[in-house]
């Protein structure tokens, strides 16, 4: 007998389509869900996994302070677990390319291997020869490094700009000096590489240059290393990791069997690594030593001859000086003699010579004076004569002149006393008148007055009669002088008459005396003679001797300074050696101390939980695993919900049926089957399909979101689809929906068949409690007291409305609000009254060919150069934000800087209100925004930035960036289209812009901004 | 003992303050192979006699026996069996499976039942014979009733009830379906109970029994009922 039982299901899910299908979509996105994501966190982990294992990456890093040889590295190979190990050196540096400075971390390549590996399809798989090159590399672009100074860069990294095969890598400097580790400093990218120790390309490691931040990774062949440097690291795999999941407990734990065993390996390695380096440090420091002491053996043997020879040498000169020194003494002492002698003798000569010059001087003296003598006695003689002559002469003339004198002054005398005698009379009678009269009268005053004048007159006439007198006298003195003079002179002239006399006698015993005189000093001559030539032959002997000495002397002296320099080139040179030597040997000294103190190295057991692309790429896929274990919840309960109600819904409809089932007498369970039977089969196909679909979509999706900043290959379709996982999804799924189905059906067929044949009586109405509040309830209208009491009649409709509505709310407001706050970040960084960032382009300069670059002018108008809206240099804009910051002069702190190009960067104070643009007139404040404001301030000027006043403005907020002093231009919001960005916006803005003018987009200089060189 | 015996039977309906009492001290009795209709006005409880007797509803007091078993004190799953084996049900609003052809429906029935009766052949006896794989929306309402009535038969219950089988039809199907009902009843020796409202259906019956506000009025037996056929109403 067919089934009808089983007919009349499937033709109820026939005629029943979009309930079955509402169902079966509800449970398949609610599994799907549950699944994918369950599986994208192990899908995520598998395609890791197998990118790890096809590149044979290391399970375990070893570091150490002091690197490891290559004995260190078989030792380490030796481990029990251990199945391959790989060195390789590493260093990190800050270099430049493409005019932009990265921190590098550069790597050495076995170049031979890497070109000799083979990768399959999907970039999963690198097949090589050589087991033991671990870490392999799949080339992305171009090729393999072939010569040296080649390399390969990341291909996932993103640089400011894409760097492409044949750009230069200049390393500039390192952590350390670079000397003794790289050999190069110059490489050509000769390709791009992805690499599974780097998978994640935006967190490639940490470094003490630059930002921290590791930003790319270049692989060089070992040969641009330095030829003795020791590995920096090993890499080891684990023998059975790979069969393991990477990240899974079973990994880690064989992972952790191994690493453990390198841990305690570990101070080993790192004594035998000590004791290495200082073995190697040490032989060398012992053969520097050696030679220390060989040369310096040497040098003080060199000194010590030396020494001896300049003792020698000083010996010599002593006693050659001793033997000078005598000589002189006796030279010296003969001089004395002969001087002696000689001074003697000149003494007798110059005694005799004085005694000669004497006489002759008294001689002369004597002549001298005889002929003074004679001379004068004869003038004297003639003075005398002449005068005798003279004063007969006057004598005869004066005579008679005198006599006549004599006579008339006797005549006047007698003259003047007979006067005198008259008024001698006279004066006698007016004194004899005095004495009649009064005193005091006129007459006596008349009188007296008469008296005075003939007294007067009296003492008149005796002088004249004085002067009478005396000329008398004068007169007859002359005469008698005269004759007295005669006679004298004739006494003077007999007197040198007889003086001449005595003259010429004296005359004769002078001659007598000079001739004696003459013969003496002819002697005296003799002697002179002869003391000038005893004089002479001593000197020349005496020369000749001191001539001996002093070229004695000479070559003393010459010997002196030659010893002296000797002596001071030995000084020197022993000075030298010492200082060098006691240099080398403190040199040595500290040297030894350093070998010394070199500590044992630390050894750092690393697996690949400490590396930051694996770990990264880890950790996400478990915070999907997370999102996994909540997130589908949701659907599970929608999908819940949405059976309960479907499947009530469904009982209901089928109420009579289900009492004449009853009725036929068909069993509770049966008639319960059947709806159970429906929800299973649409539940369980739902979940099917959607597993299925979503357990390939969900990982796809998530993976290829990821794939944006990790560089792991995906898995190939079909991807795996993991049984435990869709069972418990699928079981749960249709679990839930049997169980609401059963929720549902249980409390219809509870009932008797009579009941369910007859419609169902219609919900009690009752009484809600909004109607005790008597005067509310009458103020409302019938349809709201209708709608009211809906509402509360059916509980679980409210119930599921609200919590529907709520939970949709909640969704598109995280959505919406996510949304807003990320963009309110870019809002407040660019735009809004206090942005951080506040201006809209940088103009900056780059070196001209001169090297040097120029300064910007300010204030210069920028009209024809600017419009109004601002077009993106070539940054890449992101949603409104341009990379790099708008600092630096010198543009070397952030990527894109320094080449010139003008770079766009929101920011500036907004328009007050965020319509004014449009209102097409300037605004009001210390902002003048506005399409037109900047031009109407005075054609296009630049905003001046004036350090104090920003900040005032900013109210507070101060904007990190120092102003005044820069190189570059802050221009003002220019404008823009809309006052604020958002995501709808921004894509409106940036379709509205215009493109700047071609020359400046091209970064060509502005000549009008650049001040004159 | 009667085949069926109802004896002070009560049936009371609660809502909330009010009580109504459907059936209100019921008592008679049914011979076995007897055709009984019950008649009485509209309210006055046959429905819910019949919905009882066919265990389909429970009695508040009182017992109800079939062939000696109490079917009053049934549980659930008993009366699940009851209904299952013992009782064929006939609608007056037919109550087909709308998703089931006609054969289907009666292949429902036959399915549970024990002993059943070949669904075609039961389909042929009530004159469905062609008709067989048709939905009951297919059908006219006659033919549906008939569909019924074989889902009913095939089940070979020992009592056949009938909720007034005749309400949705008319005259002359009417008539058709009382003629089967009757020609199961003497042919197959089944006992058939007929509940109506109309007074015609006394003629074929062996055993009227008139109800009235919950009580059995009175009971009337006729050794010799007319034909289906010969009713006119």
């Amino acid at each position: 007998m067919r089934n009808p039982f089983g007919t009349e299901l499937w033709r109820t899910i026939a005629h029943s389509w979009g309930r079955f299908l509402a169902i079966a979509g509800i449970v398949a996105l609610g599994c799907g869900f549950y699944a994918g994501l369950r599986m994208t966190g192990a899908d995520m982990r598998a395609a890791g996994d197998a990118f790890y294992d096809g590149t044979s990456l290391y399970d375990v890093r070893l570091v150490s302070t002091l690197g490891f040889s290559r004995e260190q590295a078989d030792e380490v190979k030796s481990v029990d677990g251990v199945e391959q190990v790989m060195g390789d050196y590493a260093t990190d540096v800050m270099a430049t390319l493409n005019d932009e400075r990265y921190a590098i971390r550069v790597m050495s390549l076995d170049v031979g291997d890497a070109s000799a590996s083979t990768v399959d399809a999907t970039g999963t798989t690198v097949a090589s020869d050589d087991p033991g090159y671990l870490n392999r590399l799949v080339l992305a672009e171009g090729s393999w490094p072939t010569e040296p100074g080649q390399c390969v860069l990341s291909a996932d990294r993103v640089m400011g700009t894409p760097i492409e095969v044949g750009d230069t890598v200049e390393v500039l400097y390192g952590t350390a000096s670079l000397d003794g580790v790289l050999e190069r400093r110059t490489f050509t990218v000769s390709g791009l590489v992805h690499s599974s120790a780097y998978v994640s390309s935006v967190a490639l490691g940490y470094t003490s240059l630059g930002s921290g931040v590791i930003q790319q990774y270049m692989y060089v062949s070992p040969d641009s290393f330095s030829a003795d440097l020791p590995y920096t690291e090993l890499y080891v795999t684990v023998r059975g990791a790979s069969e393991q999941f990477s990240g899974a407990d079973g990994y880690q734990s064989t992972v952790d069997v191994v690493s453990s065993r390198l841990d305690d390996q570990a101070p080993a390695l790192a004594a035998s690594r000590l004791a290495e380096v200082r073995r190697k440090a040490q032989n060398e420091l012992d053969s520097k030593r050696d030679d220390y002491e060989e040369q310096k053996a040497d040098a003080e043997d060199q000194l010590a001859d030396a020494k001896a020879q300049l003792d020698d040498a000083l010996a010599k000169l002593e006693s050659s000086e001793a033997t000078i020194a005598s000589s002189e003494e006796e030279l010296a002492a003969a001089r004395e003699e002969a001087y002696a002698r000689l001074a003697d003798a000149k003494d007798e000569l110059l005694s005799t010579e004085e005694a000669l010059d004497d006489g002759a001087g008294q001689l002369a003296d004597a002549q001298s004076q005889l002929d003074a003598k004679r001379d004068e006695a004869e003038q004297a003689k003639a003075g005398l004569e002449a005068k005798l002559a003279d004063a007969q002469r006057h004598y005869d003339e004066a005579k008679p002149q005198i006599e006549a004198g004599i006579a008339q002054a006797t005549a006047t005398k007698a003259d003047l006393g007979r006067q005198r005698a008259e008024a001698q009379d006279q004066k006698a009678q007016l004194e004899a008148l005095l004495k009649t009269q009064t005193e005091g009268s006129a007459e006596y005053q008349a009188t007296e007055a008469k008296i005075d004048a003939v007294a007067a007159a009296i003492a008149k006439l005796d002088e004249g009669i004085g002067a009478a007198q005396a000329t008398i006298d004068d007169l007859a003195k002359r005469q008698a002088d005269a004759e007295g003079g005669i006679a004298q002179l004739e006494g003077g002239i007999s007197k040198a008459e007889a003086g001449l006399a005595a003259i010429a006698q004296g005359q004769a015993t002078l001659d007598g005396k000079s001739a004696e005189l003459a013969s003496g000093r002819e002697q005296l001559e003799a002697g002179w003679d002869t003391y000038y030539e005893q004089r002479d032959e001593a000197e020349s002997q005496l020369a000749d001797a001191a001539d001996q000495i002093a070229s004695g002397k000479e070559e003393l002296a010459s010997g002196w300074d030659e010893y002296d320099s000797g002596k001071a080139e030995y000084d020197s040179n022993a000075a030298d050696v010492d200082a060098r030597l006691s240099d080398a040997a403190q040199q040595l000294a500290s040297a030894q101390a350093d070998i010394d103190a070199i500590a044992s190295p630390d050894v750092y057991v690393l697996d690949r939980t400490k590396s930051t692309g694996v770990s990264n790429y880890h950790d996400d896929s478990v915070r999907i695993d997370n999102i996994a274990a909540v997130f589908p919840f949701i659907f599970f309960l929608v999908a819940a919900l949405v059976s309960l109600t479907t499947m009530t819904r469904m009982v209901e409809d089928e109420r009579v049926d289900i009492g004449t089932h009853k009725a036929l007498g068909f069993s509770t369970a049966r008639i319960t089957a059947k709806y159970l039977a429906y929800a299973a089969i649409a539940s369980v196909s739902g979940a099917v399909l959607g597993i299925a679909v979503l357990s390939q979509v969900l990982p796809a999706v998530v993976e290829k979101a990821y794939a944006i900043i990790y560089d792991v290959p995906a898995q190939a379709f079909p991807l795996p689809v993991d049984p435990a996982i869709s069972l418990l999804a699928a079981g749960l799924g249709v679990g839930i929906t049997l169980g609401a189905t059963w929720l549902a059906a249980a409390a219809t067929l509870r009932e008797v068949p009579a009941t369910l044949m007859l419609p169902r009586a219609p919900k009690a109405g009752k009484r809600i409690l909004l109607e005790r509040l008597g005067p509310l309830w009458r103020r409302t209208s019938f349809s709201w007291k209708v709608t009211l009491r809906n509402l509360f009649r059916y509980k679980r409709r409210l119930a599921m409305t609200v919590v529907g509505i709520a939970g949709c709310t909640a969704l598109l407001l995280t959505g919406l609000g996510l949304h807003d706050a990320i963009w309110d970040i870019i809002d407040n960084q660019f735009e809004g009254a206090n942005p951080v960032f506040r201006f809209n382009v940088e103009v900056g300069t780059r070196p001209g060919r001169d090297g040097r670059r120029r300064r910007l002018r300010r204030g210069v108008p920028l009209g024809p150069w600017l419009r109004r809206r601002v077009h993106l240099g070539r940054q890449r804009e992101h949603a409104g934000l341009v990379r790099g910051t708008p600092r630096h002069p010198g543009g070397e702190r952030h990527g894109a800087a320094g080449r010139g190009q003008l770079r766009v960067v929101r920011g500036h104070a907004r328009p007050r209100h965020p319509a004014a643009h449009r209102l097409r007139r300037p605004l009001r404040g210390p902002h003048r925004e506005g399409r037109d404001a900047a031009w109407a301030r005075g054609g296009g000027h630049l905003h001046r930035v004036r350090p104090g006043r920003h900040r005032q403005r900013q109210g507070g907020r101060l904007c990190p960036h120092p102003h005044g002093h820069h190189r570059e231009l802050r221009l003002p919001l220019l404008l823009r289209g809309r006052g604020r960005l958002s995501g709808g916006d921004g894509a409106r803005f940036r379709a509205a812009r215009d493109p700047l003018p071609h020359r400046l987009r091209r970064g060509r200089a502005c000549p009008a901004l650049l001040r004159p060189p | 003992m009667a085949f069926v015996e109802f004896s002070d039977v009560r049936k009371t309906y609660r809502m909330g303050e009010v009580e109504v009492h459907a059936v209100d001290g019921m008592s008679f009795s049914i011979e076995e192979g007897e055709l009984c209709v019950i008649v009485g006005p509209s309210g006055a409880g046959k429905t819910t006699v019949l919905n009882m007797l066919g265990g389909m509803d429970s009695c508040t007091s009182g017992t109800i026996s079939l062939d000696g078993r109490e079917v009053s004190s049934f549980s659930p799953r008993e009366l699940t069996l009851y209904r299952r084996y013992d009782v064929g049900f006939v609608f007056q609003f037919y109550n087909l499976v709308q998703n089931l052809t006609a054969l289907e429906n009666v292949e429902l029935a036959s399915q549970i039942g024990r002993d059943p009766l070949d669904p075609a052949g039961v389909l042929a006896e009530v004159g469905l014979g062609n008709r067989l794989d048709n939905f009951p929306a297919q059908l006219s309402g006659g033919e549906q009733q008939r569909v019924a009535i074989a889902r009913a038969i095939a089940k070979n219950p020992k009592l056949l009830l009938c909720d007034e089988p005749t309400g949705a039809l008319d005259y002359t199907t009417g008539k058709q379906v009382l003629s089967i009902l009757q020609r199961t009843c003497v042919e197959g020796g089944r006992t058939v109970a007929i509940v109506t409202h109309n007074q015609a259906f006394e003629a074929i019956a062996n055993r009227v029994i008139h109800i009235r506000e919950g009580r059995a009025a009175a009971v009337e037996t006729n050794s010799r009922p007319a034909g289906a056929d010969t009713l006119e109403w």
